[in-house]
C-alpha cells in the first residue's frame, strides 16, 4: 500500500477561495431599510468554517459493520455528514480488504485515505436479538480503541445505538456528545383550512402525526415528554398536547399560541386581556401569569439559559428580538439591526450565549445574533423564504424551514449556514428542537433524549437500554465497558434491521 | 361533522367590504381614501375553506362583514370606520346578536405567529372601535386565523387577505 496525499485536502483552498470570491460579487446593500431602525442585517453569509475540531474537516471513516447489510454504517454515516466540519469515507474509497481487517484498523490504509478516525463495528445475533460491539479508533493511534461500547438488545434498538455512538465519538472528539437521534417537531400544511403537527428524528427518520389529523394544529413545542402545540378552532385558541386529546390546557379570549416549555411551565401569548402579551402557566392550566404589560405586540417567548426568556415586541414600533427574566423584569432589547425580526430561539448551552432569529430583508432569512457582543451571522441568503430557526440541543446545527425553489422543508445547517441539509421535504414550518433535560453541563446522551425515541407501541415494549452513557466528561482513552443487557425476549433475531426509510 | 359553514350562510350576511389600500403603506396615521366598494363574489364563493364561528350571531339582518388593512398595519381607516359605523346603526335597528365573532386575518408573508398576533391586533382593533361607539364589548369574541386561511399571491390578492370578518 503506497501512501497519498489526502484526497480531500488540496481542493479545498480553491473552494474556499471561490467563496468568497462569489460572495464578494453578490454581496450587495441591504434592500429593505425603510424606517430607520438602525443598521441593516447583515447581507452576506460567512465564508470561512471554523466550527470543526482543531479548525480544520475532520476525517472519518465509517464502512459499513460487519454482520449486517449497512443500516447502522448508514445511519453513522448520515449523522456525520450532517455534522459540519466533518467529512465522511466510506467504503467505496477503501482498497484494502476490511473483512480481513476485522475489528481492527490499519492505520496504514486508513492514513493514506486521509481518515483520523474511523468507526468500526460487528453485529452478532443473539438469543433474543442483536449484540453490537462499536470502536472508535483514531488512526494516530490505531493499536487500540480509544472507545468501545457494546449494545445488547432487540434489533429495533439498532438505530438508537448508532446515534449514541456518534454522540459519543462527538464527546470524545471535542468534549460535547452530539444530538444525533434528537427529535425535531413542526407543523404541515395538509391543506386549506388543514395543518397538523408532526415529530422526527432529527434526520427525518420516522416521521409521525402528533395532532388528531383534523383542522389546524401548529406551533408545537417540546416539554413535560410530550409535544404541546397550538389549536385553532372555531370555538378558540388553545393549547393542548399530543396525548391529551384535544383537552384545552391554555384558553381563553382572543389567542393563546405558540406555547414554549421551561422548567415545568408553560410560556405562551395570549390577547385574553385585549392585547398580544405573554403569560405563563402551569402545566395543567393553573397558576395564569402575566408577564408583560405593553400597548404594544408582545409575543413568541422562547426558554433560554439562566431563567431568560426571549420573545418579540413591537414596542419600538417594528418587531424586535428582546429578553427578560422568567417572571417578567430586567426587559432588555437585543437585535438593533434589521425592521423586522421574529420568532427567537436560544442555544441552551449558558457559555455560548446566542439567539437565532427570522429577519426580512427582502425576502425572510435566518440570522443569529450574540445578545451580549451584537455580534451578528447571518445563515441564509437567495433561497426563497426561511423562518423559524431552531438550534440543535448542543448547538452544533440550526434547523430552519425554507420555502426554497423546487426543494421546500427542513434543513439543518451550521451554524454559519454551511452544509445545508433537507431531512423533512415538502410544505413544513415552525421547526422545534427537543432539548437536553436538565442542567446543560450534566447532558446525557443515552437516556434522556433516546428513551422517548420509539414510536410505536411495539418498540416501546421491547425497549432494552444497555448502552450505559458516562455521565459528565469520559475518560478518553479509556475503553468503556458496557453494563450487562437486560433480558427481553423480542422476535426472531436478525442482522437486518429495518431500512433507512426518509419520508 | 364540519367545521365550516358553506357559503349560503355568508350571503345571508350584509356586507359591507370597504376599499382596499393601494399600496403597502406601514405608516400607522396615513388616511387611504376609499376607492369603491369591492365585488366580494369571490371572497364568498371561497368560505368553504374558512374558519367560521359555529354559533355565531347570524340570525339578524346585518353584521359587519370585512374591514380590510394595509401591509403589516392594524389601523382603520375612515373606510373601514365607516363601515363599522354603518353596522352599528343597523344594529341599533335591527338588535344586536347575542354574540358577535370578530376573526382577523394576514395575507401569507411573514411568519406564522407574528401574523396570528397581527390578525388578533386588527380584530382587537375592530372590537375597541365597536366598544367606542357604543356597543358592549362582553358580546364581542376575538380570534385570529392569521395566515392560515390567506390566498393571495400577488399585491391585489394579498389586500384581500388582510382583513377583520365578523358574523
Amino acid at each position: 500500500m503506497t501512501a497519498h496525499t489526502p484526497r480531500a485536502t488540496p481542493w479545498l483552498p480553491s473552494l474556499a477561495l471561490l467563496a468568497a470570491i462569489a460572495v464578494a460579487l453578490t454581496a450587495q446593500p441591504s434592500r429593505s431599510q425603510t424606517d430607520g431602525d438602525g443598521p441593516a442585517l447583515p447581507t452576506s453569509v460567512p465564508v470561512i468554517e471554523i466550527d470543526a475540531p482543531e479548525d480544520h474537516v475532520y476525517h472519518i471513516g465509517i464502512p459499513n459493520l460487519l454482520g449486517e447489510q449497512n443500516m447502522m454504517g448508514e445511519v453513522l454515516r448520515g449523522d456525520f455528514q450532517l455534522m459540519p466540519g466533518y467529512r465522511v469515507i466510506d467504503e467505496r474509497s477503501v482498497r484494502h480488504d476490511l473483512v480481513a481487517e476485522g475489528l481492527a484498523i490499519r492505520s496504514g490504509a486508513w492514513g493514506s485515505l486521509g481518515a483520523q478516525g474511523v468507526i468500526k463495528g460487528e453485529v452478532r445475533a443473539t438469543a433474543d436479538g442483536l449484540e453490537v460491539e462499536l470502536r472508535f479508533y483514531r488512526v494516530a493511534r490505531a493499536a487500540e480503541p480509544m472507545f468501545t461500547r457494546t449494545y445488547r438488545g432487540p434489533a429495533t434498538r439498532a438505530r438508537s445505538w448508532a446515534h449514541d455512538f456518534g454522540n459519543e465519538v462527538l464527546r470524545i472528539l471535542t468534549g460535547m456528545p452530539g444530538s444525533f437521534g434528537t427529535e425535531i417537531a413542526y407543523a404541515r400544511r395538509i391543506g386549506p383550512g388543514r395543518k397538523d403537527v408532526y415529530r422526527a428524528q432529527m434526520d427525518g427518520y420516522g416521521e409521525h402525526r402528533v395532532s388528531r389529523g383534523d383542522g389546524i394544529a401548529l406551533l408545537p413545542a417540546f416539554g413535560n415528554r410530550r409535544i404541546y402545540f397550538t389549536r385553532m378552532t372555531t370555538r378558540g385558541m388553545f393549547i393542548t398536547h399530543g396525548r391529551a386529546n384535544d383537552a384545552r390546557i391554555v384558553e381563553g379570549d382572543g389567542i393563546n399560541m405558540a406555547p414554549t416549555i421551561c422548567d415545568g411551565r408553560i410560556y405562551f401569548t395570549s390577547s385574553r386581556d385585549g392585547n398580544s402579551e405573554i403569560y405563563s402557566t402551569n402545566l395543567d392550566g393553573g397558576d395564569v401569569q402575566r408577564l408583560t404589560n405593553h400597548p404594544a405586540m408582545d409575543l413568541s417567548p422562547a426558554c433560554g439559559p439562566n431563567n431568560k426568556l426571549a420573545f418579540v415586541s413591537s414596542r419600538h414600533r417594528t418587531p424586535q428580538i428582546f429578553t427578560m427574566n422568567r417572571d417578567g423584569s430586567d426587559v432588555r432589547r437585543v437585535t438593533f439591526r434589521g425592521n423586522h425580526n421574529q420568532t427567537p430561539v436560544w442555544c441552551q448551552d449558558p457559555s455560548r450565549p446566542r439567539i437565532a432569529f427570522t429577519g426580512r430583508d427582502g425576502n425572510y432569512d435566518i440570522f443569529t445574533v450574540n445578545p451580549e457582543t451584537q455580534d451578528y451571522v447571518r445563515l441564509t441568503q437567495g433561497q426563497g423564504d426561511n423562518k423559524d430557526p431552531a438550534f440543535s440541543p448542543d448547538c452544533r446545527l440550526v434547523a430552519f424551514a425554507s420555502d426554497r425553489r423546487g426543494a421546500p422543508g427542513i434543513y439543518l445547517s451550521s451554524t454559519l449556514g454551511f452544509n445545508q441539509n433537507l431531512v423533512a421535504r415538502g410544505d413544513a414550518e415552525t421547526v422545534r428542537w427537543r432539548q437536553w433535560d436538565g442542567p446543560y453541563e450534566n447532558m446525557s446522551v443515552s437516556d434522556p433524549v433516546l428513551d422517548v425515541l420509539p414510536t410505536d407501541a411495539a418498540d416501546a415494549a421491547v425497549e432494552v437500554p444497555t448502552g450505559v452513557a458516562p455521565t459528565g466528561s469520559a475518560p478518553v482513552g479509556a475503553p468503556t465497558t458496557t453494563a450487562p443487557a437486560g433480558s427481553a425476549p423480542v422476535g426472531a433475531p436478525s442482522a437486518t434491521a429495518p431500512a433507512r426509510s426518509a419520508p | 361533522m364540519s367545521r365550516f359553514r358553506n357559503a349560503s350562510f355568508a350571503a345571508l350576511l350584509l356586507t359591507l367590504a370597504v376599499g382596499l389600500p393601494a399600496c403597502r403603506s406601514q405608516t400607522p396615521e396615513e388616511e387611504e381614501s376609499s376607492s369603491g366598494s369591492e365585488n366580494d363574489g369571490d371572497r364568498n364563493a371561497r368560505r368553504d375553506v374558512t374558519l367560521t364561528p359555529e354559533n355565531g350571531g347570524g340570525s339578524g339582518t346585518c353584521s359587519l362583514q370585512q374591514v380590510y388593512f394595509g401591509y403589516d398595519a392594524d389601523e382603520l381607516d375612515s373606510a373601514s370606520r365607516a363601515a363599522i359605523q354603518q353596522a352599528v346603526e343597523c344594529f341599533r335597528t335591527q338588535g344586536l346578536p347575542a354574540r358577535l365573532h370578530l376573526t382577523g386575518a394576514t395575507d401569507p408573508r411573514g411568519t406564522e405567529e407574528y401574523n396570528i398576533a397581527l390578525g388578533d391586533r386588527r380584530a382587537q382593533a375592530v372590537r375597541a372601535y365597536l366598544v367606542s361607539l357604543g356597543i358592549d364589548g362582553g358580546r364581542i369574541a376575538v380570534t385570529s386565523v392569521g395566515e392560515e386561511m390567506a390566498q393571495g399571491s400577488d399585491e391585489d390578492s394579498w389586500a384581500r387577505d388582510r382583513r377583520v370578518s365578523a358574523e
